[in-house]
């Protein structure tokens, strides 16, 4: 019995499991810099993709001895994680124009917490993906602009990486 | 044998468990700790907006302060309402002879803090704080009214009628209500009639006085103002066969709408806002034992209250009365009329002609944006903006305690990469920040726009909540404060809807675009579906034409002259 329902369990899952993998953007992305290494982690949705991001230092050997920022962090006045910082709909040609919120800022007394920005993402050697494993990393452009308007003097600079080329884990 | 002993003992067990487990759930236990609910009441109750000022955060630690004795703030923001934190009214006796504040000596400071119930637009109780060498605080509700005595606005006592226009002055201060419907019949008679006489309608109109320019955010408090109090009242002597009955229903008779219908209006200026600050409570509706009740009808367990409006002891005055005495009539202004007044009244000329220079070919062929604001209380009031080839983007500041912006008009102009024929979701959102930190007037403010491309446009504010709740996740989501289910779904919505029309891929508004007809038909599919609660209106280059435009039930792009 217990066997049989382990079995249904699978069948039932494989398909999301699948899904996931199939993707070309959902995943982990990384992009080091001497010892600092910034991290995007992406997901699938119904419409497109949701994502965090976060900054760690790492030794030597690779092994993360402290964070420097991660978006995955309370609200304003909260105990209630952002739910996500990049938003996006579905990708076109390799290409994915979202929303970053940069809420790893700090500002003056007034600040409402956050950038809101303009992030473009886009695959930029699409022959290495294959569904069932990768010819060769997948490599990402990453490129954040300010969203166009009218902008408060007071914002900070971007504490995000605004043009770097991420590759895929 | 062995198995079914323990299985026995196992059941006895569990229905121990059970047992307490129902006992300790059904027990009426004191309540030692705030429920929840009442818990993100007080915390949504003593949310304090930015740009707070120093006094007002002294009125809401204060009042944390005494809400820790007996826990009052649920039930003041359960039967009153909510602090408008952000519509502060300050009184300040020191600072202007004009103001006349009762029973306040040279030296005292008040201010007003509006209490407004949950999905209502209109003043329900008020907060007064007395500041002189300590914070008093006191709270008053506007269905009191009626254990005053009524009069008229002359006496020199407080009455009901008094107590309403401080009511009345705190609506038109807060939301813009200039109108009232009078629902007592016993508020503001016509005392020269006699008390027989069959009245219709009574209504009340607020405005400031015609000489007091100078208004809350000019840096002075001019406290005037202009209250007329019209009724139509039954005049029988005039027509026999149709008035010798009182209550004719209106309409009945037409002799009656035309000669036994008698409007009159009388109006009294008024510099008092203090109104009801006199010392002089009326009696009744509890005490400082079990008592209270009322307001949201649905509280039963019995509530300590204060048979004074004073706050200090941390229990909530006693309700001393449960009908309502009058509402704001509600009709929303029409948004043609607030793009008309701003661009013909002649106190904008200058600002209006800066307009205009934006939208020339010289300044839409820059590759960056400039900008003009109109701000009240500023010295000079016109502003002049401007981005740089390397930053394009104009910049909006916040402005200091005490000016607004009347009025932005700013350029899109032959940027490299393209630029909107139309408003940027960014311009969006950082109007509606500058509102939510009370550095626009809603009900007034005008934003315009001139294009590269030859569009030309203004946008009026004509619901703020709707525009604020919109922008509810970009307001809250970094700031303390904010309903947390709310930010996330006001989130969700924002970006799917951002994605949608500005940043996927295939975005239906875009930068490159130069249908400038399809642009607009877009942008208008995004306003109905973000409900944006802004209403926008097709202008030319000397933004002296204006014509409404909305999509319809259907769908189609519906356009309604303003002219």
């Amino acid at each position: 019995m217990k066997n049989l329902a382990l079995i249904l369990a699978l069948i039932i899952a494989t398909p999301a499991i699948c899904q996931i993998q199939h993707d070309m953007f959902a995943g982990s992305w990384k992009y080091q810099n001497g010892n600092e290494v910034f991290i995007v982690d992406l997901w699938k949705t119904v419409d497109g993709y949701n994502g965090h991001y976060r900054k760690i230092m790492v030794d030597a050997s690779g092994n993360q001895v402290s964070v420097v920022f991660d978006s995955n962090k309370p609200m304003g006045g909260s105990t209630t994680n952002w739910p996500y910082v990049i938003s996006s709909g579905n990708a076109v040609q390799n290409k994915v124009g979202a929303t970053i919120h940069d809420n790893t800022v700090s500002g003056g007394p007034n600040f409402r917490g956050f950038l809101e920005a303009k992030l473009k993402m886009q695959i930029i050697n699409p022959g290495c993906y294959a569904p069932r494993g990768n010819t060769c990393p997948l490599q990402l452009q990453w490129t954040v602009t300010k969203d166009a308007g009218l902008q408060d003097p007071s914002d900070p600079g971007f504490s995000v990486p605004t043009n770097i080329i991420l590759t895929k884990q | 044998m062995q198995k079914t002993h323990l299985q026995k003992w196992y059941y006895l067990f569990l229905l121990f468990l059970l047992t307490t487990f129902t006992f300790v759930s059904c027990r009426k236990m004191d309540r030692l700790v705030a429920p929840a609910g009442d818990y993100e009441l007080t915390e949504k109750f003593l949310t304090l907006p930015p740009m707070t000022t120093p006094q007002v955060k002294r009125i809401a630690q204060k009042l944390k302060t005494l809400n820790e004795k007996h826990g009052f703030l649920t039930t003041i923001a359960k039967q009153n309402g909510f602090a408008m934190w952000d519509k502060p009214i300050t009184s300040n006796t020191a600072k202007s002879k004009k103001v006349a504040a009762r029973s306040a000596t040279a030296s005292d400071t008040i201010i007003f803090i509006p209490l407004v119930l949950e999905n209502t637009q209109y003043v329900n109780a008020f907060i007064l704080a007395r500041f002189n060498d300590s914070i008093s605080l006191k709270l008053y509700r506007a269905n009191d009214y009626s254990s005053y005595s009524f009069g008229t606005l002359e006496d020199s006592t407080t009455n009901a009628e008094k107590f309403a226009i401080q009511f009345m002055l705190l609506d038109f201060e807060t939301f813009g209500h200039a109108n009232f419907k009078v629902l007592d019949d016993r508020l503001f008679k016509d005392e020269s009639l006699p008390t027989t006489t069959h009245t219709k309608a009574r209504k009340v109109h607020v405005k400031h006085h015609q000489s007091s320019n100078l208004r809350r955010g000019s840096g002075f408090e001019i406290w005037e103002y202009d209250v007329c109090t019209s009724s139509t009242n039954l005049k029988c002597s005039a027509n026999t066969a149709c008035c010798t009955q009182a209550g004719v229903s209106p309409g009945a008779c037409s002799a009656c709408e035309q000669v036994c219908w008698i409007a009159t209006t009388t109006c009294v200026r008024t510099s008092i806002m203090v109104a009801v600050d006199d010392g002089w409570y009326p009696s009744g509706g509890g005490s400082t034992g079990e008592g209270g009740g009322g307001g949201d009808g649905g509280t039963t367990e019995p509530t300590q209250c204060n048979p004074t409006p004073l706050l200090d002891n941390g229990l909530p005055p006693c309700p001393k009365g449960s009908k309502d005495g009058w509402l704001p009539t509600l009709s929303p202004p029409n948004p043609c009329d607030k793009v008309k007044t701003m661009a013909t009244d002649a106190g904008n000329a200058v600002y209006i002609q800066k307009v205009k220079d934006l939208a020339t070919a010289q300044n839409q062929n820059l590759g960056y944006e400039k900008s003009v604001s109109l701000i009240d209380g500023a010295t000079p009031n016109i502003v002049e903006a401007s981005g740089t080839t390397a930053s394009a983007y104009v910049t909006l500041p916040s402005l200091p305690s005490g000016q607004q912006y009347k009025s932005i008009a700013h350029t899109h102009p032959n940027t490299a990469g393209g630029t909107y024929s139309i408003f940027s979701y960014g311009d969006l959102s950082r109007l509606c920040e500058l509102m939510f930190e009370g550095q626009l007037e809603a009900g007034t403010f005008v934003a315009f726009l001139s294009t590269y491309k030859g569009a030309h446009y203004a946008f009026t504010i004509t619901d703020k909540t709707k525009f604020e709740d919109f922008f509810y996740y970009f307001l809250y989501s970094g700031r303390p404060g904010g309903d947390n289910v709310k930010k996330f779904h006001s989130l969700n919505k924002a970006m799917a809807l951002r994605a949608k029309y500005f940043l996927n891929e295939n975005a239906l508004i875009t930068e490159t675009d130069t249908d400038n007809t399809n642009v607009l038909d877009k942008f208008l599919d995004f306003m109905k579906e973000a409900d944006l609660g802004i209403t926008l209106f097709e202008t030319n280059t000397n933004f002296d034409s204006f014509t409404k435009v909305e999509k319809d039930q259907t769908g189609t792009v519906k356009r309604t002259n303003c002219n």
